[in-house]
């Protein structure tokens, strides 16, 4: 999967993500976009520069970037007494959202 | 580059390659942990050179409808078991007959997919993958409720999080888990994502993405440690195979697992000896984060992975000494700030288990002892599959010394789990070390199965050995289930008790082994008779109505209850936690006093008062 195409798919889940939750939209509908935000959507925005990955290590770094970041935002917010629903939400929106940001190239072969 | 020539060199032994990763070699002469010469590398290189040819897509449609029918037979098989007609023996009895056809023929053609003469890893992956789901969904399929009462106790935590906004490190009851919430916390916030007001669902189906994740990771490990696909499948499905320990349920060890995974195949895959690819800012976010998430998580997974690092470190196979010393002072400020009061509290108990191994271990042992036939044929079955996966290792490891391939990766691996031999941690940590063992157990079995004779006699060898282990990895898996799962009745009963007891109740069980504390768990103080001392059960199985009408008769507490539940009865006749008829007794004199009265009562439990409250 390309950089882009990833970054595209991060962004558009976090967006989705975010129309679920503020429309409360039914269940059916609420349960699999926010699976699939929780478990690719922060790991598909930072792991998308790492170079040279068979696909199921590219998911297996997704996943557990995903699930990573939840729990250290999260814990964050535990941490302040800031954790809500909506504050867990949001924080974990915009980590993924920063990680969608567009970023220089980086060398990513060892010289020769 | 990352070869040289010495005369010297072309026939090293064992201490040799040991001493490699000790002395101060330059970094040009080591190959992936080991001084080999030209020959050897390109040896090495013929040997694990990817022999496979990827398939057209048209020519995978076949192979996946197939294996797609297998599955849909196995989980409509799964879905129509009755819980009721489980048994002694567990789950396997209760599976419709077209179920475990379809289990059977599910695993016999991953194998085949496997063991094709053009190998396609697509094709394999989903195979493996199917199997994975199928396995870690019968319980979710075939039971009401999600197994195991430590499960439930999980969802209290996540419970108490999600009505108080946190956590309480100084808690008097389960303190362990305010300590280490990272995976309640994200648990809790998934719940309240999904609009839910509880996380009952999610625990009932965590094994499948647990375990889904695991495999993803487990692929990434065995990767790094050999280039040859096919070994990297035949390892994973190995491991699923005879991985029977049972901590893939919702818990914050499973979640720990993956990422322990993870973490050390990117250390392998970017820090490695001899790769070309370097590590980008992405790569120290994927550690930082999932070492930070595992530290806030669970208490042993950083022990296990801190003497992996450090021991790869010092062998020289990764380079980047600082990252195990990253990970020690991840788990130094964490003891000393977020769980310090835990820490305080239990450090000079934990200094005086250190140095018994023996007794540790003993004591996972003896607490297997059991009181069914059909439990002693369970734990037979655990504990066969390890030592076949064992010895099936121990050959694989003899085939990389002779190949001169690196050995001392996967010896680390297999070794740092030790460490929690001398900790003091309940009765079950020899079956944690085996877990954490048992991806590079697994990596060298698949080696040695794949050494010997054409492919079509391996793919027979490994589908008949594989076959073989499909029913004891049932028994060992899934035995203890007549009394490790629950009905949705014994649910409710508890719920409603949880929901409407005052704060400062005392409930006295026959077990720990029911639903307990997943709603309200701080309210209450939990006494077990299954727990107390002999003399004290003796009294109780004597004269269960004066014995619990004293009990109860307590001012020290706003309320006081009895709960009597199947499970607790099954557990105590199958692995002798109580008197063999305790709890059937106990409720049946109970009822019949009038001193008591029945609070609240579903078909597979009941709670009983002191009829004057």
């Amino acid at each position: 999967m390309t950089s882009d195409r990833s970054r595209f798919i991060a962004f558009s889940l976090t967006l989705l993500a975010g129309i679920v939750v503020l429309l409360h939209a039914p269940e059916w509908l609420r349960i699999p976009v926010m699976l699939a935000f929780a478990f690719l959507a922060p790991g598909l925005a930072f792991t998308r520069s790492i170079p040279e990955l068979a696909s199921i290590e590219r998911f297996a770094l997704v996943g557990a970037v995903s699930i990573s970041l939840i729990t250290a935002v999260t814990v964050a917010l535990v941490q302040f007494d800031w954790w809500t629903t909506t504050s867990a939400f949001l924080a974990v929106g915009a980590v993924t959202l920063v990680g969608c940001l567009p970023r220089p190239r980086v060398l990513t072969k060892a010289p020769e | 580059m990352g070869t040289f020539t010495h005369a010297g060199a072309d026939r090293l032994s064992l201490p040799t390659i040991t001493l490699t990763g000790l002395i101060d070699v330059p970094e040009e002469m080591v190959f992936d942990g080991m001084i080999v010469d030209e020959e050897l590398a390109e040896e090495r290189a013929s040997a694990d050179a990817p022999e496979q040819v990827q398939e057209a897509p048209n020519s995978r449609r076949l192979p996946l409808a197939i294996l797609f029918a297998l599955f849909a037979l196995t989980v409509v098989g799964l879905a129509s078991t009755d819980q009721e007609a489980v048994g002694p023996f567990g789950l396997i009895e209760a599976i419709p007959w077209f179920g475990l056809v379809g289990a059977f023929a599910l695993l016999a053609w991953v194998v085949r997919l496997i063991f094709t003469r053009h190998f396609d890893e697509a094709v394999a992956g989903s195979g493996v993958f199917a199997f994975v789901v199928a396995l870690s969904a019968a319980p979710a399929l075939a039971y009401d409720a999600p197994r195991f009462s430590w499960a439930f106790k999980h969802l209290g935590i996540v419970d108490y999080i999600d009505r108080t906004g946190g956590v309480n490190p100084q808690i008097q009851e389960l303190p362990i888990y305010h300590n280490w919430p990272g995976f309640f916390i994200s648990a809790a916030s998934l719940q309240r994502w999904f609009g839910w007001e509880d996380s009952i669902t999610i625990a009932r189906w965590a094994p499948v993405a647990l375990n889904v994740l695991t495999l993803a990771g487990l692929a990434f490990l065995l990767g790094t440690l050999t280039k040859d696909r096919r070994t990297v499948w035949l390892g994973s499905l190995i491991f699923f195979a005879s991985n029977w320990i049972g901590q893939d349920y919702y818990s914050p060890q499973a979640f720990a697992f993956i990422l322990y995974l993870v973490v050390l195949a990117t250390m392998l895959r970017f820090f490695g000896r001899g790769e070309g690819t370097r590590a980008n800012p992405a790569v120290y976010l994927v550690l930082a984060s999932s070492g930070f998430a595992i530290v806030a998580s669970h208490q042993l997974t950083p022990l296990i992975l801190c003497v992996a690092i450090g021991g790869l470190s010092l062998l020289r196979q990764f380079r980047g000494w600082w990252l195990s010393v990253g990970l020690v002072a991840m788990v130094s400020i964490w003891g000393v700030t977020w769980a310090r009061s835990f820490v305080e509290a239990n450090i000079a108990d934990e200094l005086d288990g250190v140095g018994s191994p023996l007794s540790n271990a003993g004591e996972t042992l003896a607490k297997a002892t059991v009181r069914s036939d059909a439990q002693v044929w369970v734990s037979l079955a655990g504990r066969g599959l390890l030592v076949v996966v064992g010895l099936l290792a121990v050959a694989g490891f003899l085939l990389r010394l002779r190949r001169r391939q690196n050995v001392i990766t996967p010896l680390v691996l297999i070794g740092s789990p030790m460490v929690l031999l001398v900790l003091e941690f309940g009765g079950e940590i020899l079956f944690r070390v085996a877990l954490f063992m048992l991806p590079a157990l697994a990596v060298l079995a698949a080696e040695a199965l794949l050494a010997f004779g054409t492919l079509r006699r391996q793919g027979l060898i490994v589908g008949a050995m594989l076959l073989g282990f499909l029913p004891a990895l049932g028994l060992a898996s899934f035995g203890k289930d007549e009394f490790y799962t629950f009905t949705s009745s014994e649910v409710e009963v508890v719920a409603q008790l949880m929901a409407t007891a005052p704060d400062n109740s005392l409930l006295i069980e026959g077990t720990r082994n029911y639903p307990s504390q997943f709603l309200n768990y701080e309210k209450f103080t939990y006494v077990a008779v299954g727990r107390e001392s002999d003399d004290t059960q003796v009294r109780m199985d004597n004269d269960p109505a004066n014995e619990l009408h004293r009990w109860l008769d307590n001012d020290a507490y706003a309320a006081t209850y009895v709960i009597f539940t199947r499970s607790q009865q099954r557990e105590g006749q199958a692995i002798g936690a109580l008197p063999t008829d305790f709890v059937k007794d106990a409720e049946a004199e109970l009822r019949a006093d009038p001193r008591f009265r029945v609070l609240f009562e579903g078909t597979n439990a009941v709670v009983f008062v002191l009829a004057e409250s």
